[in-house]
This record gives structure tokens, C-alpha cells and sequence, in this order.
């Protein structure tokens, strides 16, 4: 268990800096709610409102503390708006890697024993760290805090002689990756989505080396989600409760593919006939399902999840996507879903 | 096709071995050119690693049994392959006409099988 201490000189600057990044990954209508389940004063028209007549007072009375605090922010930037990479090792490898003594002793030779007794509250993070080290239901989280600089265009001036002079502005953004590693075997790697291009490879590189020490690539191979894909397919009917396909893309081993979209994200090819069956047709006895665009289904009283979730399966064998943020229950029916699919 | 001495060379991965056997012999009955990545491979044998899938195809290359050309990719699989790295163009253009210019990103191996020169 790790805790932040809510005493001392710096305790008010930690509350403001975990503060600051909630402003940046959560809403006030989160925070807010949260307060209210906490039998506290909750209603803030803006976020200096909700600091200063609802955080501020309710830390210094003791009735909210830095962890509670740091545990909104872990639900809030480790779930959603990511890609999610998953791997496979041994369980009892998996075990060795999990165990606590173990990885404590890891850490401490690595001088990094203490983000596993507290965690780091890092705003900016010009070099990836490793900021947090946590078991939570016997599984293995490894925290990641970096920086990714884009290029952005500022302004562009057309000249008398027919050039353009454009200017450009590099902007850093703080991003958060997230390796959870369960008993059983599974490793998930969470990666934050890049704002523009598909390709992560470089970064699970470097991701799974920075955590060499803690969880080596080679205990490690892939987990192939044909099966899910497969499933969500031949089972739109049965699943149509649950989830609707936009976007279908079957491929055969000869080099060719066969792509059926709905032309709206409100719609599902899965009730066009023509469309089905044209993927079908081709699909035969030597296609399969290369990647799906799904939406997930808010579904009971009061609804859950409370809006669709968009969920992507690409062609990479052992990733799925979560392009916009959600909360961490949301987070972990998606994975429950995709890894029962996937059975 | 002889897989024989790839099992003696990977006896842990004798059964992935034989994955890859099967698939090549069913394209080699039905005389199919098939082209794959080595996501595809990897989904077909079921190796114990992605380092021993790699020793793998490199004998099978070295065999003759698979040839590897490099795609440069602008959608999903979708490119232009090339022998070599050093065939490969500065620019290249996709089929709305953009220019690709090929990088590491988007430069990927893919292995083709002729089933129907294959000894089955």
C-alpha cells in the first residue's frame, strides 16, 4: 500500500500539484461528484471554485487527504485515450515478477524503492520515470510519466516575393503509460495514444525497456486477439445488445481484403444484409476478420456504461484501443469483454 | 517443404513448427501465393517467442521456402513491395496520388510462400 504523507511542510503543495493534474485528466463534475459520495460539500462552478470552497477547506479539515486525492488522479489518467498491448508470460514467471519482496529489492537496487512507498507527483517529465509502483487484487502496476514534444503550427505570413514563412511552436504534453501485470500471466501495456500516427513500436520498446529490470520482454509473447475478433463478428447478432460494428475489414493470406464501413459512427453494418454478407462471402474458408471498429452499448437502469465506448481492434495482433477517456470501471469492462471474447 | 530439421533446431517449439507445416502444405495443395507478416506468422505457429518465430522464418528464408520482401506501407497493410532496401524509392506515391516518403515506421517485412512451385 502506498501513501502519501499529509503532514509537513510540502503536504498543501502536493494537494495543489495532484490539483493541477486533475484539472488536466478529470471534470469538475467527477471531483465534484466525488466529494458528494464523501458526505461533502460538493457544487463548484469552475475549477478555481471547486480548489478554493471545496478542496482547500475539506483538506484542511482532514475529511480529504492527499491519497484519496492521488487515487482520483490514478483513475483519472490511467484509463481511456489509450492502446492497449497485451502480453502473455508463465504464470509462475509471472508470480516471480509480481511477488513484492522481490520487486522491492529490484527497486531499491535501482534507487527507486521510494515510488513504491509513495508515489511521485509529476507535472512535467522531460525524461520518462517511473513514478509509481502499487499491487492492487494481487496485480502488479507500474506507472510511467513522460513527455512527448509536438509541432504545432503558430502562423503562417505569405511574402510580397511568393514565399511563406510558416512558424512553427513545439508544445510538450505530459503523458501517462501504465504496465499491469496480473497473476495469472497477463500483462497489459497501456500506452497513451500519439495525437496523430498509429505506430507504437518504438515507444513499447522503450516503455519495456525502462521496466527491464522489473518485467524483461523476453518472460513475455503476445496475446493474439484473432479470437475476439472472430467472435465480435460471427456473433454481431447475439451481441447486438451490447455492442454495434461501424467498420470490418476481412483478409485472406493471398493479399487481398475486403472492407465494410458504415458511412455514419451512428451506424451498424452488422443490420446491412448486403454489406455482411459481401464480408462473409469473402471471409469464406480462408478469410478471417483483420480488425473491427466497435461501439460499446450503454445497457440496464441506471445505464452502464453511462455513454457508447468506442473500442478499436486492429490489425496488430495483440492490441486494442480506447480512443477517448473513460473511467476505470469502464476500463476494466472493456478488458473483461475483450479478454472473455477472446477465451 | 522440410520442417523436420527446424524440429530438431526448436524442440520447444515443436508444435508451433508444426502450425506452420500444415498451413504451408494446405497452400501448397491449393497452389496459393500467400503473403505474411510476421504479426500473421506469429498467429498461425503459436511460438513460445517472438525471437524463436524470428530464428524461424530466417531458416525458412535461408531455405528458399520463404521469400521476404519489404512493404511500404500508407493504410493497413496496404503498399508497395520491394526485394530489398535498397530498391526502395525515396518517395513513393499511394492511390489517391500523396506522396509516402518511407521511413522505419512504415517500412515493414512481409514473407511470401509460392504454393504452387512448392515440393508437397
Amino acid at each position: 500500500m502506498t501513501t502519501l504523507s499529509q503532514t509537513g511542510p510540502d503536504a498543501y503543495g502536493r494537494m495543489i500539484s495532484i490539483f493541477e493534474l486533475l484539472k488536466q485528466t478529470s471534470s469538475i463534475s467527477v471531483i465534484s461528484g466525488y466529494l458528494k459520495s464523501k458526505g461533502l460539500s460538493f457544487s463548484a462552478g469552475s475549477w478555481d471554485d471547486l480548489l478554493t470552497k471545496r478542496i482547500e477547506p475539506a483538506f484542511s479539515e482532514h475529511k480529504i487527504s492527499l491519497d484519496e486525492l492521488m487515487e482520483l488522479l490514478r483513475r483519472a489518467e490511467e484509463s481511456g485515450r489509450q492502446h492497449i498491448f497485451l502480453y502473455e508470460a508463465k504464470p509462475d514467471v509471472a508470480g516471480q515478477m509480481i511477488d513484492q519482496a522481490t520487486v522491492m529489492q529490484k527497486l531499491s537496487a535501482k534507487n527507486l524503492e521510494h515510488v513504491a512507498a509513495s508515489p511521485l507527483i509529476v507535472t512535467d517529465a522531460p525524461t520518462a520515470q517511473i513514478v509509481d509502483v502499487r499491487w492492487e487484487d494481487g496485480r502488479l502496476i507500474v506507472k510511467i510519466v513522460a513527455q512527448r514534444t509536438a509541432m504545432e503550427l503558430d502562423s503562417s505570413v505569405q511574402n510580397p516575393d511568393g514565399t511563406i514563412d510558416k512558424k512553427y511552436k513545439l508544445t510538450q504534453k505530459r503523458v501517462v503509460h501504465v504496465f499491469r501485470l496480473h497473476p495469472g500471466g497477463t500483462l497489459e501495456l497501456r500506452v497513451a495514444s500519439l495525437s496523430s500516427g498509429t505506430r507504437y513500436t518504438e515507444e513499447i520498446t522503450s516503455l519495456f525497456a525502462m521496466v527491464d529490470f522489473l518485467m524483461p520482454l523476453g518472460n513475455f509473447k503476445p496475446i493474439v486477439l484473432r479470437k475476439a475478433k472472430e467472435y465480435i463478428w460471427v456473433n454481431r447478432e447475439a451481441l447486438k445488445e451490447r455492442l454495434r460494428v461501424v467498420d470490418s475489414v476481412m483478409k485472406n493470406d493471398d493479399g487481398y481484403a475486403v472492407r465494410g464501413i458504415s458511412m455514419s459512427d451512428g451506424g451498424n453494418i452488422g443490420t446491412n444484409e448486403a454489406t455482411t454478407q459481401s464480408l462473409d462471402l469473402f471471409r469464406g474458408d480462408d478469410g478471417y476478420c483483420d480488425s473491427l471498429n466497435v461501439y460499446f452499448l450503454p445497457r440496464g437502469e441506471p445505464a452502464f456504461p453511462a455513454k457508447e465506448i468506442h473500442v478499436i481492434l486492429p490489425g496488430t495482433m495483440n492490441e486494442f484501443a480506447i480512443p477517448a477517456k473513460c473511467s476505470h470501471v469502464e476500463f476494466e469492462y472493456i478488458f473483461d469483454e475483450i479478454r472473455a471474447f477472446n477465451a | 517443404m522440410k520442417f523436420e530439421h527446424l524440429m530438431h533446431d526448436f524442440p520447444r517449439d515443436s508444435e508451433a513448427i508444426k502450425n506452420l507445416s500444415d498451413f504451408f502444405l494446405d497452400a501448397a495443395q491449393k497452389k496459393r501465393t500467400v503473403s505474411l507478416s510476421f504479426d500473421r506468422l506469429f498467429e498461425i505457429a503459436n511460438p513460445t517467442s517472438m525471437a524463436t518465430l524470428a530464428r524461424i522464418i530466417q531458416q525458412l528464408i535461408d531455405a528458399h521456402t520463404l521469400t521476404q520482401v519489404y512493404r511500404v506501407e500508407y493504410g493497413s497493410g496496404i503498399g508497395s513491395d520491394f526485394k530489398s532496401l535498397s530498391e526502395i524509392p525515396e518517395v513513393i506515391y499511394d492511390r489517391d496520388g500523396l506522396e509516402v516518403i518511407p521511413d522505419v515506421q512504415n517500412t515493414k517485412a512481409y514473407y511470401l510462400f509460392h504454393g504452387e512451385n512448392a515440393e508437397v
